[in-house]
């Protein structure tokens, strides 16, 4: 697969995508379920994105102060970038917020979700030819 | 219909034929990548603007919005299967509600008319599609359907906890739920499978062909008399005429060549916007502004669906909505058509609202209230806690043509055959915005006598449309200078062609089209039978 992002751009989404989809109590963190790798997927084959997220990237540097900073900043720090980008950069924020949920809790065969851990964090018990009228009580 | 009178029918379409085991139970691939449109839809995406003065975008942030599939059976092979007909109200909304309401009730700049055939003209039809796909419901419980010649063919899809909910509920404050009729088998029928209750049924085929889906139902049957010979990758660029401005065929690209189908006559059914988009590009000196547009109504009276959605929360309670098919649904029509006084409402019409299943994972996690933040460490709590206890309602609204909504060529953006993209001039006008808010709050209200602690919108109304519920644009009529198409559906301009789809409706009605639209076809079969004799 062509690797479409640099790797200041990857490890820049994948402060941004933690932030979005932090690892807890309910499961990993969204690079850990394979999130970076979904959208890797949809660029490698071409989708319209990359000039957003590359957007995202770099104004996410440039806000925390360059590549480095950018990587070490803690949990709280992260969210306030994420505040910020969301109100300076919106639709290409949106875009990467829909991106990581399409990623997390999509098929796993796309790259993201890894072992359904998604879908458990949902209650959701994953797709299935037939869902009985048990399946369907009220609980 | 046709191939079992005997006539030699050719089908030219432009995708490819999807069996039982393409289906895929895969949200992200059906609903947010439009995997069955990937032959040709998803690269003519429609240009859109407000206003007949803007500039159109092809912008959607990115997003493919609800677009048609392509393969042998059209939209009934991914469509989720609601199955409703309209009431008797819809096809004279115009006189009726001007009855009742006077002259004023609807905007100047509204362009509804009644429709040219009735109810009962349509209801042989229904039932004749009722039976040939195997539709599910129950007669009888919806005090606002119109008069029915024969019960469902089969008993509604099975009930569940969620139904239920909703139905109590709703009886308690004295509406009227009935099991939402699907074209979905509870049953088997006709040697046809019934449903498994996969919860893939939206955008995706069924992977036991328990849907209506006529490329399980009526196509295979037709194909079997040995008169229709269905060509796939075949992709009509004109539709032609002769010297005296009859339909001599239609031309397609199959495998890179150009070839000619010559016909006798010619059922134009590819969706409301293909439709439109062939009739505009087939332009020849008889007809200078595209083939049966002289009167320059081709195009015009278009509009949409504005679908609501609703949704609450019921915590502690495991809903388990993720199984099941949209249709298995408890439905109302309360609030839909003249059911209810609109008095003081400024606005005419409604819409049908359901609860319903095939609750997805994608869809659920972006879904949440207003009142929890949209990602982080809250969001995931929230969802962890709460994913498996939201119900959603929806409803499908009327909505209205007005003079200047519109269908017309793209000047500036093509397809990647070089063929212009489809250019859609729409917004949602007032009448539009008040039906949405009425019904949002009905549906809001339902959904807390249920025992919702906080509801929310899931669908808000979008500036344009989505795509796949286009209407109008062809639409018909009795006259010949403010419609396309007479009651049979054939164009008065062009004696030998039948324009099936949506894109016939004056109004939208406020139910998913495809019954009426298989009704109206029916019908129109008959009438071209009768024209080639």
């Amino acid at each position: 697969m062509a690797q479409v992002l640099s790797e200041a751009d990857r490890s820049a989404l994948a402060v941004l995508l933690d932030g979005l989809i932090p690892a807890d109590a309910f499961s990993v963190g969204a690079v850990e379920l394979g999130v970076l790798a979904f959208i890797e997927r949809e660029l490698a084959a071409g989708s319209p994105d990359l000039s957003q997220l590359l957007e995202l990237a770099g104004a996410a540097r440039t806000l925390a102060g360059g590549e480095l900073a950018l990587a070490s900043l803690g949990e709280d720090a992260v969210a306030a970038l994420l505040a910020q980008l969301n109100a300076e950069h919106p639709a290409a924020f949106e875009l990467l917020r829909r991106r990581a949920i399409e990623g997390a809790f999509g098929d796993p065969s796309h790259g993201g979700n890894r072992e359904g851990a998604g879908w458990q964090l949902l209650g959701y018990p994953g797709p299935k030819g037939t869902f009985t009228a048990a399946d369907q009580e009220l609980r | 219909m046709l191939a079992e009178t005997g006539l030699r029918v050719a089908g030219i379409e432009a995708g490819g034929r999807f069996g039982a085991d393409e289906a895929a139970f895969d949200e992200l691939a059906n609903d947010y990548r439009n995997r069955l449109g990937a032959a040709k839809a998803n690269h003519e995406v429609p240009t859109w603007r407000p206003d007949p003065t803007g500039e159109a975008t092809t912008s959607y942030d990115g997003r493919i919005v609800s677009l048609m599939g392509n393969g042998v059976g059209g939209g009934t092979v991914h469509y989720a299967g609601q199955h409703f007909r309209l009431a008797p109200w819809h096809f004279r909304l115009r006189s009726a509600t001007e009855e009742r309401y006077g002259a004023s009730a609807l905007p100047s700049n509204c362009t509804a008319t009644d429709w040219p055939v009735s109810y009962d003209d349509l209801e042989p039809f229904y039932a004749r599609v009722d039976e040939t796909l195997g539709v599910s419901g129950e007669a009888g419980r919806n005090p606002f359907e119109g008069d029915r010649s024969t019960a469902y063919p089969l008993p509604p899809l099975r009930r569940t906890g969620w139904t239920d909910l909703i139905a109590d509920a709703a009886r308690r404050i004295s509406l009227h739920p009935f099991a939402g009729p699907a074209a979905i088998r509870s049953e088997p029928h006709r040697g046809l499978a019934a449903c498994t209750y996969c919860g893939f049924c939206n955008w995706n085929g069924c992977h036991v062909g328990a849907k209506g889906s006529t490329h399980v139902t009526a196509i295979p049957r037709a194909e079997a008399t040995g008169n229709l010979a269905v060509a796939t990758g075949a992709r009509v660029i004109s539709l032609d005429i002769d010297a005296a401005g009859r339909m001599s065929g239609v031309t397609y690209i199959c495998d890179g060549r150009v070839h000619f189908q010559p016909a006798r006559a010619v059922f134009l059914s590819a969706h409301t916007l293909e439709n439109t988009r062939l009739l505009l590009l087939s332009r020849s000196t008889a007809f200078p502004t595209g083939l049966a547009n002289r009167a320059g109504q081709v195009g015009r009276n278009a509009m949409s669906h504005v679908f609501v959605g609703v949704d609450g929360v019921f915590p502690g309670r495991a809903l388990n909505r993720f199984g099941g098919t949209y249709p298995q649904a408890t439905s109302l029509d309360d609030w839909n058509a003249d059911n209810f006084d609109h008095a003081g409402l400024d606005f005419v019409g409604g819409g049908c609202i359901s609860a319903i299943h095939e609750a997805k994972p994608i869809q659920t996690a972006l879904s949440t209230p207003p009142s929890v933040p949209r990602y982080g460490r809250a969001w995931k709590e929230w969802l962890a806690t709460h994913g498996n206890s939201v119900g959603r309602l929806m409803a499908i609204s009327e909505s209205l043509p007005y003079d200047d909504s519109f269908l017309d060529l793209d000047p500036n953006v093509v397809d990647a055959t070089g063929m212009p993209v489809l250019r859609m001039t729409y917004r949602l006008h007032d009448q539009e915005l008040r039906r949405f808010d009425f019904l949002h709050d009905r549906m809001s209200e339902l959904l807390r006598e249920a025992g919702a602690s906080e509801t929310w919108t899931s669908f808000r109304r979008l500036p344009a449309a989505p795509f796949q519920s286009v209407f109008g644009a062809t639409r018909m009529g009795n006259d010949p200078a403010a419609s396309v198409i007479d009651a049979q559906c054939i164009a008065h301009e062009v004696p030998n062609l039948a324009i099936v789809g949506a894109s016939s409706f004056p109004t939208s009605g406020g139910y998913q089209p495809t019954a009426t639209i298989q009704a109206l076809a029916w019908r129109s079969a008959e009438r071209l039978i009768e024209l080639l004799r």
